[in-house]
């Protein structure tokens, strides 16, 4: 269990890093959606790519949407991790 | 369009270039030119089709070429053959189309497709074949781009995620680099190129002083000798070089004489001024001997009193001020917008002679010509298929990620699609294919009737098939069940939005009248008869 508890943080800060590096932002609000961010279409695809890298998930274009939050995000990764694993 | 008089930048690109052509945009912003750019992954269409961005434009067109997304998602790259072909066609039918400055680039290819003899086989042969073809054009021109990502110290050039998920290959930090080098290529057609360089020689040509250092005790390390590599490339160019050093002449005459580490000789400089007098008045006298205007000077120096002053004095003077630090050296001059130029050759010159009487009009014409006979080729084949909800999610999907080609832009979740269904909607989903390959579902459509009218809440094709004549053969096959279901007009919601614009010149065609830009939504009819492909059979 705290194992688990441990993972979600730490996808949830890889994701809420790789939103400030794309969005050239010091700090991320992991309820706001990413438009409101400043993301759009080509930045989502930045996003989506870094996680590729840092996480190895393979996420879909549409997984990271105008209206996705970072925390939304991060669930989604983390259900890719788990079903994987599973 | 706030400045239509200048003429801008036009982009196509066989990848997704949006990061491109903003970074290319950032840059031109000033200047009050705009970048314009062809569907996502078009090249052929945009060359053949005069309303295209490329055709309608007397700016500079760049065309972005991977090799390998010719052959795109094929196991075999011969599956790219027939489209380089078509390309290659295309291409050299472009300086009689045109009266653009065409630049052509080949970018890298990918770390996959360089770790595959096959591809790599293709890819050469595809690079050389292009390369063949449009070096002879005259006003296009080929951009070579070895090199870019270190001059411009690119840390990470490829993308390979991005590659596959959204057909973006290449990173932020390499399409940035990519605009510098296209965009001020771009503006050496707006503004002339300057003619001389006129060069400092302690610590610009050398390091060191040669008046107290000697001949043989001034340095020409790595760097420095890359500076003087880079002036005689100037040279090659056709530039002139001159010298202007506050020295005794004969203190620099010596180390042109003795020093073995100088690559640059005293035969390269045309003229020179070396002496006590101030550096703004050699410039001078310098112009009145060449006979060439100031504003077609560059001074390069290290000394940053004297770049003050000759900046103050002669304004029309591009000023270099050179880092002391020689390995920097070089990498700033390669920087240096003042040295930018084409490499103009005979070709340019006789572009005006390829123009005959009246050839604008000609070249449409056979543009035209051509570009029907080029769709005939393509084979296109167009399904509609009745929306099910195996494909609903696709549809949601389509309505909020079409954004050029879409009439009213109107966003349907799978829910609101499940329920238009329900309530006696309808919906076509569209597969579009050609001998080029399979597109897969690409367009959507969604319809209510009321009464004899048809209402079309969404018609959209995904940008990938624009200018293909696809959205008319959707309207033919609408108009069809429409009138099968007793419809006898279609009525088309559309809404102007910044990105919309191919989905209003559709309008425009279909309706034979102009479809505001602004933001003013609006409504076309348009009458069943016209558009069905059986002959009308009156409506029961």
């Amino acid at each position: 269990m705290e194992a688990n508890e441990l993972k979600s943080r730490s996808v949830e800060n890889t994701v809420l890093d790789v939103f400030g590096t794309i969005l050239g932002l010091d700090d991320v609000d992991p309820d706001i959606p990413f438009a409101a961010l400043g993301g759009d279409s080509m930045r989502a695809v930045r996003v989506l790519s870094r996680l590729w890298r840092d996480l190895d998930v393979e996420l879909p274009v549409h997984a990271l949407g105008n209206d996705t939050t970072a925390a939304e995000l991060a669930a989604a990764v983390r259900a890719h991790l788990d079903g994987r694993a599973a | 369009m706030s400045d239509a008089t200048k003429p801008g930048i036009a982009l196509a690109a066989t990848f997704t270039a949006d990061g491109l052509r903003d970074a290319m945009a950032r840059r031109l912003r000033e200047s009050g030119r705009e970048v314009l750019a062809a569907p996502y992954g078009q090249l052929v269409e945009p060359m053949l089709d005069p309303g295209s961005v490329l055709l309608a434009h007397a700016g500079v067109n760049v065309v972005l070429l991977r090799a390998e997304d010719l052959f795109r998602g094929a196991a075999d790259p011969s599956a790219g053959d027939r489209l380089l072909d078509e390309l290659l066609t295309v291409l050299s039918a472009v300086p009689g189309r045109s009266a653009a400055t065409w630049l052509v680039a080949l970018t890298p290819p990918s770390p996959a497709a360089l770790a595959d003899p096959a591809r790599v086989r293709w890819t050469e042969a595809a690079a050389r074949r292009i390369t063949e073809t449009v070096a002879p054009l005259p006003g296009v021109h080929l951009v070579a781009l070895d090199g870019l990502a270190d001059r411009y110290e690119v840390p990470e050039t490829h993308d390979e995620y991005a590659d596959r998920i959204a057909h973006l290959p290449y990173t932020d930090a390499y399409f940035d680099a990519l605009a510098d080098r296209l965009v001020r290529l771009a503006r050496t057609t707006w503004t002339k190129p300057r003619k001389v360089v006129v060069l400092d020689c302690d610590n610009t040509l050398w390091a060191g002083v040669c008046g107290e250092d000697g001949p043989l005790g001034v340095e020409v390390g790595a760097g420095r000798r890359s500076v003087q590599e880079f002036m005689l490339d100037q040279r090659a160019q056709g530039k002139l070089l001159c010298l202007c050093s506050r020295n005794e002449e004969a203190d620099v005459r010596a180390v042109f004489d003795e020093n073995p580490g100088m690559v640059l000789t005293l035969k390269d400089v045309t003229a020179h001024r070396i002496g006590w007098q101030p550096k703004a008045r050699y410039l001078y006298e310098l112009s009145q001997e060449l006979g060439l205007a100031l504003d077609s000077f560059v001074f390069v120096d290290d000394d940053a009193v004297e770049c003050a002053s000759v900046r103050a004095a002669l304004p029309e003077v591009a000023v270099v001020e050179l880092t002391r630090d020689a390995d920097a050296a070089p990498r700033q001059l390669a920087h240096e917008s003042a040295f930018d130029q084409l490499t103009v050759t005979d070709e340019d010159r006789l572009r005006a002679d390829w123009y005959g009487a009246e050839p604008e009009r000609r070249a449409l014409e056979q543009s035209l010509t051509d570009y029907e006979e080029f769709l005939a080729r393509c084979a296109i084949d167009v399904t509609m298929t009745p929306l099910t909800d195996s494909a609903l999610d696709r549809a949601a999907q389509l309505t909020t990620r079409t954004t050029q080609f879409t009439l009213a832009g109107t966003a349907f979740t799978v829910p609101e699609l499940r329920g238009l269904l329900d309530a006696g909607g309808r919906g076509w989903t569209v597969r579009v294919s050609d001998v080029f390959g399979d597109y897969g579902t690409v367009g959507l459509i969604l319809a209510r009737p009321d009464g004899d009218v048809l209402d079309v809440p969404v018609f959209l094709l995904s940008c990938r098939v624009l200018n293909r004549r696809v959205e008319t053969r959707m309207l033919r096959m609408l108009a069809d069940r429409a009138a099968a279901a007793g419809c006898r007009t279609l009525r088309l919601p559309y809404r102007p939005t910044a990105r919309n614009a191919p989905a209003r010149r559709f309008l425009e065609e279909v309706s034979g009248r102009a479809v505001g830009a602004e933001d003013a939504a609006g409504v076309l009819a348009v009458e069943v008869a016209d558009w069905t492909e059986a002959p009308a059979v009156a409506a029961p």
